[in-house]
């Protein structure tokens, strides 16, 4: 069933198959995803094809400056009818909120965010509210940009089971894209959920059900641990992060149509599991080291399980 | 067979004869290296421990792997390049040219025996063809006599081999077989004797003093030894009769590389050694079915396909990577890769996996086995 979205979707959208893959597998994971890139490569378009094609609620955010914890989450607020406070919930009461431009929100608004997206809940007023299952952030930012935006602190990024560079696609995807835009556009807005609630529900439970040989826990333990251990690390991954890399591995193979993880899985998922909690030295930076380039390397060392 | 085959070699070298430069040639070591063929980088270059555990060379691997399976000329002619490998190799370790030989008429092989008594018996028996079993069995005992006593070149004893060969399958006589298999056998002794000569050269050398010492004792021996003359290239080596001043050499040696232990060099060498032994042993040892079998299969297409699989590299990204490059074997290679997945990581086992996974590598071998030839 996730494997047509998947199909679905990669029908619709030019040179984004591993991406949609990805939010598919942080939704499995019963984690959150970050769409990272610069303006214009459909990182909007993707989360919302996606959503589309899940039988979910779905809202979006624009986030600003201005935007308040209670624009996010909602708030009580007084009835004159019936001379009542009543609640009034925010948009975070979705099965799928797309944040877009996350960085753009105030400190205090992501954190509220934050705090609703590691609980799974959401408190105002004294009053705890648990969010419908499942829930995921699909959350975009632009990382170019300086000016009116604050970046999310390395904490709050350890909130997002993967991060996604959305890059540029290819002369060629970018040819077909030419030729196609309107055609996608309305593709998009004329899309209808092929996957109710309760798939999703279920495939969650089977995803997380997916065999994990015990030499590939050692395997993922090995990554993780190189990734502290490399000259040009300054902060490492943490047991979170490969709780993480084995969530969306078993995802991943359950996309893939698998009922056990693979080596490649873990491969597959290790860069946007791992990149964005790792912190280089300043000195690495410096001279234009990515993240992403020091976990590949990683991989290209550590032996996979053998026999 | 070919861990055998440098196992048995790693084994012998303690028992090994020591190498003695003739007086044209004073530096074993330097005639052991300009006996080296550019572009072979197998059997020729092993002229230390280290070398003799990076001959991985596939074209030479295979090669070796040929000669190990074949118990006839023809099969090792079989495939032309592994036997122009050979060829070489043997050619330029031992001095021996086999195709010459196979080309050479009858008179010229008695002319290049210069054992009188063998080259008389053949004579004999050329002329009269009279090669009933008590007549070959007692020439062959004469060439073995006199091969171990050193007292036949290498290239006579082959000769002589090839020349009884002839006369047998002339007169139909089933023993031809049994002397071919000797031809083949004999080549395999030549490429382990060439080698064994030339990491003992290179232990000798390491322990330096013993090795000068060795060259002074040298002439002590010129007048009992037997000499292995070799025609091309012009390579004199003598091996002495065992006597005790050779067994202190070799006792003093074995000491003097105990003391090296130690040393940076040498301990690198044999934990290097070590591991090769360890590794290449013990890796389809003790291991289930199916692991045991796609490893197989995986040695198998890395000689056949060239691409390695280094230790990051997944079972996919492997089988991805010889995608096109191996012809018929890709087919059956994807079958095992699947076998060995479900087996390690879907944890599937019993007799119907295993067989098919069997099924698989016999595929597997089989299409090697085309290609090959």
């Amino acid at each position: 069933m996730i494997a047509k979205v998947v199909e679905k979707a990669s029908s619709i959208l030019v040179e984004r198959d591993n991406e949609i893959k990805l939010i598919l597998a942080s939704l499995l994971a019963r984690g959150h995803i970050l769409l990272e890139g610069v303006p214009g490569v459909a990182k909007t378009y993707t989360a919302k094809t996606v959503a589309s094609l899940l039988s979910l609620s779905f809202k979006r955010i624009q986030m600003t400056p201005d935007l308040l914890p209670s624009d996010v989450t909602g708030g009580f607020v007084y009835d004159q009818k019936t001379g009542e406070f009543k609640l009034r919930k925010g948009p975070i009461f979705t099965n799928i909120l797309l944040v877009d431009e996350i960085n753009r929100a105030s400190p205090r608004t992501q954190s509220a965010l934050l705090e609703a997206m590691q609980e799974r809940q959401v408190t105002i007023e004294g009053v705890t509210m648990p969010l419908e299952e499942p829930f995921m952030v699909i959350a975009t930012q632009n990382p170019i940009e300086f000016e009116g935006v604050f970046p999310l602190p390395e904490a709050q990024l350890d909130r997002f089971i993967a991060r996604v560079p959305v890059g540029y696609p290819s002369t060629k995807g970018f040819i077909e894209i030419l030729r196609r835009a309107d055609e996608i556009e309305e593709a998009i807005a004329n899309l209808t959920p092929m996957v109710s609630r309760e798939d999703v529900l279920n495939a969650i439970k089977e995803a997380s059900r997916v065999r994990v040989e015990d030499s590939l826990y050692e395997y993922i333990a090995r990554i993780v641990e190189e990734s502290r251990r490399h000259p040009a690390v300054k902060l490492g991954g943490s047991p979170r992060a490969g709780i993480a890399i084995v969530r969306l591995a078993k995802a991943w193979a359950y996309i893939e149509g698998r009922g056990y993880v693979i080596p490649d899985d873990v491969k597959a998922v290790a860069i946007p599991a791992l990149a964005h909690r790792i912190i280089l030295n300043p000195e690495y930076e410096v001279e234009g080291v990515k993240p992403e380039a020091v976990i590949k390397e990683i991989l290209g060392r550590v032996p996979v399980p053998r026999p | 067979m070919l861990r055998a085959f440098a196992l048995s070699l790693l084994l012998l070298l303690p028992m090994a004869s020591v190498p003695v430069a003739s007086s044209s040639q004073p530096n074993a070591v330097d005639v052991l290296e300009n006996r080296h063929t550019p572009g072979f980088p197998g059997i020729l270059n092993i002229t230390s421990i280290g070398d003799l555990l990076s001959v991985s060379s596939p074209d030479v691997r295979k090669a070796l792997e040929k000669l190990l399976q074949c118990n006839t000329l023809e099969c090792i002619e079989e495939d032309e390049f592994t036997a122009n490998i050979l060829k070489s190799i043997l050619h330029n370790s031992t001095g021996v040219d086999i195709t010459r030989l196979r080309a050479l008429s009858d008179s010229r092989l008695l002319d290049m025996i210069d054992d009188s008594g063998i080259r008389s018996l053949l004579e004999s028996l050329n002329r009269t063809g009279n090669v009933g079993p008590l007549e070959v069995d007692r020439l062959v005992n004469e060439l073995e006599s006199a091969r171990s006593k050193g007292s036949i070149s290498p290239q006579a004893y082959m000769a002589a081999l090839e020349l009884l060969r002839r006369i047998l399958e002339r007169s139909g006589n089933p023993q031809g077989e049994v002397i071919e298999r000797r031809q083949v056998e004999a080549i395999r002794e030549a490429l382990v004797e060439a080698s064994r000569r030339g990491l003992l050269s290179e232990l000798l050398e390491r322990i330096s003093g013993l090795y000068r010492e060795s060259q002074r004792w040298n002439s002590s021996f010129n007048s009992q030894r037997g000499v292995f003359a070799v025609e091309s290239p012009k390579v004199g080596f003598e091996l002495p009769s065992v006597s005790p001043s050779i067994l202190v050499l070799i006792l003093l040696a074995s000491l003097a590389t105990i003391a090296l232990f130690s040393s940076q060099r040498l301990g690198v060498l044999i934990a290097g050694m070590a591991r090769w032994r360890k590794g290449e042993d013990a890796e389809f040892r003790d291991i289930p079915l199916i692991p045991r079998l796609y490893w197989s299969g995986v040695r198998l297409v890395e000689r056949v396909g060239g691409a390695r699989m280094d230790a990051s590299t997944t079972h996919r990204e492997f089988l991805a990577r010889i995608e096109g490059k191996v012809g018929e074997l890709e087919r059956p290679f994807k079958g095992l890769t699947l076998s060995y997945e479900l087996y390690r990581y879907a944890g599937l086992s019993g007799r119907d996996v295993e067989e098919q996974a069997l099924r698989y590598y016999e595929d597997l071998e089989k299409a090697s086995r085309v290609r090959g030839s």
